[in-house]
């Protein structure tokens, strides 16, 4: 719900979206980021070049400036000295002391001097027209004075010369208007210009301050576009990454053409590739759970259809054979009932095989000492041997070679070969049952016969279903499936069964298994350091049935050890899930304990069958596993465990936890 | 008055061989249900001796008949024995757990059978 509810926002966001921002959502990561530096460095860029023209302008007007002003200082300069030498000249006229000459002296030694420095600064400020007409004002009023005062030196007196000073000063005159002309422009210019500088550094003032407000603002916008944009949309792909992680679907991928954009696309199909991953899973599961619930149901269907009626056809027989009947009826039903025990056992065997293939096999695997297991073979079938004058040899006699099976399948495995080596033998031959230990940790139990022998085709074949080799020939009766269910069950027990054959001399069947070491022989450091494990802690104590669900055999070692070192408890294990449920309905131990991880089911798993199944939900179960964290102990113990052990196990709290057990259990229960 | 024995079976052939091992014996008179319900309304009915219980009827499985018979105080106490063509250990131990006395795999011995029924009608399973 949730999920559809966030693709239906997405699209009409996306629509929403104007053409800049789809613009955007296309643009490349490495675009993005050229455009967010360009940003500021375009504001920065626009400031620098008007402040730099700006500086420009203002450079040249104070150069206008500078030359208005040596314009007019030069000029004042010229009609300063002027007025100077008017001066000294009119004192030496009044007095005709030469005392009285010394400005007109002074300011003719300088005025040349003058005069070119007006000339330069005219040139400059490109008045040189109008400044040459003030030079040659000044020239003339500078000659007028020179002839006054060689009239003065002459003995002119002031009162004749007054016409000729007249004129001097109308020559004066006319330099102070060409002065004051030429300066007029320049000042002006000079004025204008100071303010326009004034106006210019304002100019740049502001341009400067907007240029720097433009470019942090075109910096921090750039930088939020870039980092908001694109890290609202990383945390979404994150975001999507993570719900990826957790197997949850995916929302709609935002349009969009840049690498962010690639990736959540590709976010986007693993999520779907994980989630149609996930629902053929699913459905492979459920297929192969229901799967496997039928071909049981069909096994026990198959058994209880077939046996039904062939309960009625040898009861009757039986019943008949009690009769009173003639020799020819009496052999009659003999020959029924013959028949349908073969139809018997065929039907056990093929059922058998059928559990073996679906996994539905229930094995209790246990120490298994082959003398006994192999006595028992031989004294069941001499019998049948002898029929056919076939003699068997029974050489097992370690008593240290004790295997790793279920007793009942072991036995059935080695009367099988037994039986087999005896139908098949040449009359007079014989069968010798062996065994002996491997360099692993193996056990080898053979049986040879000095039959005609098998050819490495005839090798291959006999294991397979109804492959009955010269059964024709030698008119044999058999189920035919008797080989490859004996195969079948040895791998079951994790052993292998084969067959060597040399034709004319005879066949050698082997069953391996694993080798189960002897405390007697060989005390376990183990047992010996747990504490007081002796018999003499418990003596006489009850029996304590223990079931032991685990798949690791080092782990079965040590508690077998342990249990056998105590002596008041019987162990039991199993070496799977399926196995361990088996046998805790079929023993109902005092205590289970159960290991977290087994091949087939988990622990969990194990555990809740055992607390719903009635007759083993009052059974304490102890978990055993090297997963010890506190979370997984509250939800075990929440889910009926009684206890938990950690891996390695402690012996002592094993020992104290058995102890529990056996006082807690109401007396007389069990053996 | 000789005990009964309740035989709840669906198959009329297996019905009627052990009706005549029953007469054989002479030692019970069978009574004989076809379904699992009137099975268990025999069983309260009748309150037998010993019930022998097909683990397929029609209507129900062995180990719910024997859920029932069980939940009713009559007929808890009475042995049941379980006559199964379906031989896996696993069946047999999820009755066996379920409450069954005893576990009799189809197709059986008669001489093993009789020993069965003679252990059960002298008070007591056989040894």
């Amino acid at each position: 719900m949730e999920s559809s509810a966030t693709a239906a926002a997405l699209p009409s966001e996306g629509r929403r979206r104007r053409p800049v921002g789809r613009w955007w959502l296309r643009l490349p990561v490495r675009a993005k980021g050229i455009v967010v530096v360009a940003l500021p460095l375009a504001a920065l860029l626009i400031v620098t070049t008007a402040s730099l023209i700006l500086q420009h302008t203002e450079q040249g007007q104070r150069t206008m400036t500078h030359a208005a002003t040596g314009l007019n200082t030069t000029a004042s300069q010229v009609l300063l000295d002027a007025v100077n030498a008017e001066t000294g000249v009119r004192g030496y006229i009044a007095t005709a002391n030469p005392a009285f000459l010394t400005p007109y002296l002074q300011a003719l030694a300088r005025t040349g001097t003058d005069r070119r420095a007006l000339s330069t600064a005219a040139a400059r400020a490109g008045v040189a027209r109008p400044a040459r007409q003030v030079i040659a004002s000044s020239v003339t009023v500078m000659a007028d004075l020179a002839q006054l005062r060689a009239l003065v030196a002459s003995g002119e007196t002031a009162a004749r010369l007054a016409p000729r000073m007249l004129q001097g000063k109308s020559a004066t005159d006319v330099l102070r208007q060409r002065v004051a002309s030429l300066t007029r422009g320049p000042m002006r210019l000079l004025s204008e210009g100071r303010s326009s500088i004034n106006g210019l550094e304002t100019d740049i003032d502001r341009v400067s301050i907007g240029g720097l407000i433009l470019g942090l603002l075109a910096g921090v916008a750039g930088s939020a576009l870039f980092t908001t944009g694109l890290t609202r949309r990383i945390a979404v792909s994150s975001a999507s990454a993570s719900q990826l992680g957790e197997g949850r679907p995916l929302p709609p991928v935002p349009p969009g053409g840049d690498e962010l954009s690639r990736l959540d696309a590709a976010l986007a199909q693993a999520g779907q590739l994980l989630a149609s991953r996930a629902a053929e899973l699913v459905t492979a599961r459920d297929q192969a759970v229901r799967a496997n619930q039928a071909k049981d149901a069909f096994l026990s269907n198959t058994s209880h259809e077939l046996r039904t009626p062939l309960n009625s056809i040898l009861g009757f027989t039986q019943l008949l054979q009690l009769s009173e009947l003639g020799a020819e009826d009496q052999d009659s039903v003999e020959r029924i009932l013959g028949a349908g025990r073969h139809l018997l056992a065929l039907i056990n065997e093929l059922i058998d095989v059928a559990r073996i293939e679906s996994g539905e096999l229930s094995l209790s695997l246990e120490p298994v000492p082959l003398v006994p297991l192999a006595d028992e073979a031989a004294q069941l079938l001499r019998p049948l041997a002898a029929e056919r004058t076939v003699r068997i040899i029974q050489s097992c006699a370690s008593p240290a070679l004790v295997v790793r099976a279920d007793r009942q399948r072991l036995s059935q495995v080695l009367v099988n070969l037994i039986s087999n080596a005896i139908k098949y033998n040449l009359r007079g031959g014989t069968i010798t049952i062996s065994c002996h230990a491997t360099a692993g940790s193996q056990v080898r139990l053979a049986v040879a016969d000095t039959g005609p022998g098998l050819t490495a085709d005839e090798l291959e074949r006999i294991f397979l279903p109804f492959e009955r080799l010269g059964a024709e020939r030698h008119g044999t009766e058999g189920t035919g499936i008797g080989l490859p269910l004996a195969r079948g069950l040895a791998e079951a027990m994790g052993g292998r069964l084969t067959a060597e054959s040399t034709p004319g001399k005879g066949s050698v069947f082997t069953v391996s298994l694993p080798r189960e070491e002897d405390a007697d022989l060989r005390p376990p450091a183990a047992a010996a350091a747990a504490p007081a494990p002796a018999a003499a802690r418990h003596p006489g104590a009850p029996r304590l049935s223990v079931l032991y669900i685990e798949d690791n055999p080092a782990s079965v070692e040590v508690v077998t050890r342990y249990l056998r070192g105590r002596g008041d408890a019987r162990l039991r294990t199993a070496s799977s899930g399926q196995a361990g449920l088996a046998a805790a309905v079929r023993e109902v131990p005092d205590i289970i304990l159960l290991d977290l991880h087994l091949g087939d089911l988990r622990g969990e798993e194990v555990l809740r069958e055992l607390r719903t199944e009635p007759a083993t939900a009052a059974v304490p179960v102890i978990i055993l596993s090297a997963e010890a964290s506190s979370g997984m102990i509250r939800r075990l113990i929440a889910a009926g465990a009684a206890g938990y052990l950690t891996k390695p196990v402690q012996l002592a709290e094993l020992g104290a936890l058995l102890d529990e057990t056996a006082a807690a259990r109401p007396p007389g229960a069990g053996q | 008055v000789s005990p009964v024995v309740l035989y709840i079976e669906d198959d009329p052939d297996n019905v009627r061989l052990v009706e005549r091992l029953l007469r054989r014996l002479g030692r019970a008179e069978l009574r004989t249900a076809a379904t699992g319900a009137e099975g268990v309304r025999a069983a309260a009915a009748a309150r037998p001796a010993l019930i022998l219980l097909d683990n397929r009827l029609p209507d129900a499985t062995g180990s719910e008949v024997l859920g029932q018979l069980t939940a009713d105080p009559a007929t808890a106490a009475i042995p049941v024995v379980v006559v199964s063509g379906d031989s896996g250990a696993r069946a047999a131990a999820s009755l066996r757990a379920a409450g069954a006395a005893g576990f009799l795999a189809k197709p059986f011995d008669i001489r093993e059978f009789e020993a069965m029924i003679r252990g059960y009608l002298s008070d007591g399973p056989p040894a």
